[in-house]
């Protein structure tokens, strides 16, 4: 029950922002949270093990990024939807924002998506991030940076500024 | 822990467009029920090595069970008991991780209808408000289920919030499941029900009778800290890659295989010039436990059997070298049967250089399993031990005994001192220059931060409470190191150096590995073997090398062990020795 317990913790407080963190690993929302929800499974299987250190953020973010730079894709049926749900008006410009952002990320490399989330989303220090990324923190210097600069281009300078 | 990059206008603002970008996410509802159904789907495939849990953990608690699967479980300690009171009103017993014991203190009495809360409940104040309302939102999700079983068994009250700091909250846990095997080997923690959080404080809760004295310890400090977490401390090993480290020097030798049948848990000690192995278990469900034994002389590379013991065949025992005998007291001495448990306080000396047994005369000791044991260069002494099932009230027995292989006689000691926690479940007692020290925590899968200390001096018969609630870490073993305590890593806990004079822990280096098998090395140093599948490059049988010089690691060959294997490590001499149980590559040795 103790892991039960504390996993249900953990996740209703890290839920949300797992989500956010996956939408961004991925380009898009759709499957961020099927992609959270299998890293989700892979951590309360060593849920004991993983809390030791007292830091499962690091071991579900390492697992996140792995499925995300794998192209990571869920097996789930397909449900096609007769009609659109409405979205509210004042939900607008916010979506419009988000679509732009997500698709501007979606247009960069698995690798170099990962490292600008790592590095500039969750602000983990490089070398973190390159121990999550399994790679020296040159190369992470590297994506970041060509990284940065594709989206400037992508999303045009004034967004950037 | 993370590190926001400074000064990078570029960065600065891509945090803002991230952040904006998915602010209107949010985590469905049940994303961690289904992860949990998931892993129990999952858990239902893997019968058989559910099957192997149970046996190991039915011979020993998850300290064994550890040991021998290379993976922790579930908090095997907490068995419930068939003798258990029905529901009702009960006295409840609980630890906090400042060790004190309050089941006097605290009862609960569900009230008609659901026992859980419907409603938060008071908040405390200290700004765990959204722990608890998480920790609510989870013990509504798995009421339903409890509906259903309105058996339940056993009840405890543990710590929740940071490990390493004192008591901030208190949950209250109920198990449904009647049958202690299941609450052992950890199937509990796939049935368990549902729970309600209580404010430390008031200890009140809504929709529950429950009555209870504040706490946590009045010696607890308020700025306690878990060592190990921070740059000083172990990394987060799990799933990471095996560090790149330098490579050492070292050989691993297969020796001979023993004359014993395969079989886990032997007691395996260094006698000076050979490799005493005796005992164990084997078998379905490890229920079949050995009285026999083998010695290995590495000078001749030959096994030699030895003669039938005067005590019934048992594992769990704890045994020490005391420089002429072995000395084996304790451990399971029945495993036939699930209704069956039996600890024993029986023991026996066997000398190697005359390959003889005598019993030792009966001890003022309850029967247990796994006590601490030590030389201390007159007397062996016998501290704690755990009861043949551990209940939420009877887990760790306080209790010491010595006794003089040259009389043949037992001295009961006094307790141990008021500060002890009751309800600790694994003891390592350790000689250290002219005292014994003896750890006390609450299993791997328990509160690292937890481990207290108690110094015993055999000159004044007295003991002295040394330690408490600062975050010491994890203590498997302990190991001599120039007047200090060299604490080995354990699974994912790291080492610590703790010194007996200053009273105080300092961790050593970040172990690059899991640790599973640990042992010292003639220099000083440490070898620390895995024996974990898990990790993208780190395999079973992989070993680091501590150098107490540099207090680094590097990274020898590795063992070549089977995934599964388990593992024994010993000192012996210029080597270290390791047996693995598997009956077809038995022992290893390493040499640096």
């Amino acid at each position: 029950v103790d892991r039960a317990v504390e996993f249900s913790e953990y996740v209703a407080m890290r839920g949300d922002a797992l989500v956010r963190t996956a939408a961004l690993l991925l380009g898009r929302v759709d499957g961020a949270e099927d992609l959270v929800q299998d890293a989700l499974v892979r951590l309360y299987r060593h849920w004991e093990r993983v809390t030791k250190d007292g830091d499962p953020d690091a071991y579900l973010h390492r697992i996140m990024t792995n499925l995300a730079v794998d192209a990571w894709r869920r097996k789930r049926p397909v449900v096609s939807v007769a009609s659109v749900p409405e979205v509210a008006e004042s939900a607008d410009e916010s979506l419009a924002q988000r679509d732009v952002v997500l698709q501007a990320l979606a247009q960069l490399g698995r690798r170099q998506r990962a490292a600008l989330v790592l590095r500039y989303w969750n602000d983990w220090s490089v070398e973190r991030t390159a121990e999550t990324l399994g790679c020296s923190p040159g190369n992470v210097r590297a994506l970041t940076s060509n990284g940065l600069a594709r989206l400037r281009v992508l999303l045009d300078e004034e967004a950037m500024q | 822990v993370s590190t926001p990059p400074h000064d990078d206008p570029d960065a600065a603002r891509l945090h803002e467009l991230l952040d904006s970008a998915t602010s209107s996410l949010q985590a469905g509802p049940g994303l961690a029920a289904h992860a949990m159904k998931a892993h129990r789907r999952r858990q239902r495939r893997l019968v058989a090595v559910t099957a192997v849990v149970a046996a190991l953990a039915l011979a020993g608690g998850s300290a064994l069970a550890v040991s021998l699967t290379g993976a922790p479980h579930g908090r095997s300690v907490l068995a419930t008991d068939k003798k258990s009171p029905s529901p009702g009103a009960t006295p409840t017993d609980f630890h906090d991780v400042c060790g004190a014991r309050q089941s006097d203190e605290q009862s609960i009495t569900p009230t008609g209808g659901s026992p859980y809360l419907s409603t938060p409940p008071p908040a405390s104040g200290n700004g765990g408000a959204s722990q608890r309302e998480a920790a609510l939102r989870a013990a509504r999700d798995s009421a339903p289920e409890l509906m259903t079983k309105p058996t339940v068994l056993l009840r405890q009250v543990r710590a929740l919030g940071p490990k390493g700091t004192c008591v901030t909250s208190l949950a209250w846990v109920i198990y449904d499941h009647p049958d202690p095997l299941s609450v052992m080997n950890g199937r509990v923690n796939d049935t368990c029900v549902a729970f309600v959080l209580i404010d430390a404080h008031t200890m009140r809760s809504s929709g529950e009778t429950v009555a209870c004295t504040s706490h946590p310890a009045p010696d607890c400090p308020a700025n306690a800290q878990q060592l190990g977490r921070g740059p000083g401390g172990p990394p987060h090993l799990y799933g990471q890659l095996y560090r790149k480290l330098p490579t050492t020097s070292g050989r691993w030798t297969k020796l001979p295989n023993s004359p014993l049948t395969t079989r886990f848990q032997p007691v395996v000690v260094w006698a000076g010039d050979q490799l005493i192995v005796w005992g164990g278990q084997s078998g379905a469900h490890g229920s079949t436990l050995h009285g026999d034994g083998a010695a290995y002389d590495p000078a001749t590379r030959r096994w030699t059997t030895m003669p039938s013991a005067p005590i019934s065949p048992r594992v769990s025992a704890a045994a020490v070298w005391t420089g002429s005998e072995v000395v084996i007291w304790g451990g399971y001495n029945d495993l036939s049967s699930a209704s069956s448990l039996h600890v024993t306080n029986t023991g026996a000396a066997y000398n190697p250089k005359t390959r003889t047994w005598r019993t030792l005369a009966n001890s003022p000791l309850s029967a247990s399993s796994s006590p601490g044991i030590a030389w201390t260069g007159s007397e062996v002494i016998i501290v704690d031990g755990q009861p043949a099932v551990m209940t939420n009230t009877l887990r760790g027995q306080r209790q010491a005994a010595a006794w003089n292989p040259s009389t043949n006689h037992w001295r009961t000691l006094p307790r141990e001192p008021a500060g002890t926690p009751s309800a600790f479940n694994v003891t390592v007692a350790h000689w250290s220059d002219d005292r014994l020290l003896v750890f006390h925590g609450y299993g791997v899968t328990g509160d690292p931060a937890a481990t207290t200390v108690d110094s015993y001096d055999p000159v004044t018969n007295h003991w002295t409470h040394l330690h408490k609630c600062d975050g010491a870490g994890y203590v498997s073993a302990a190991y001599d190191l120039d007047g200090q305590v060299l604490v080995p890593p354990y699974a994912d806990a790291g080492a610590y150096l703790y010194s007996p004079q200053h009273n105080t822990w300092t961790p050593t280096a970040a172990p690059p590995l899991s640790t599973y098998a640990s042992a010292p090395t003639s220099g000083g140093g440490l070898l620390i073997l895995t024996g974990s599948a898990e990790g993208h490059d780190i395999k079973p049988g992989d070993a680091a090398l501590w150098d107490p010089r540099t207090d680094s690691w590097a990274k020898p060959p590795r063992m070549p062990v089977r995934p599964g294997d388990p593992m024994i490590a010993v000192e012996a001499g210029a080597s270290v020795l390791v047996w693995t149980g598997n009956g077809a590559d038995q022992l290893y040795a390493f040499t640096s």
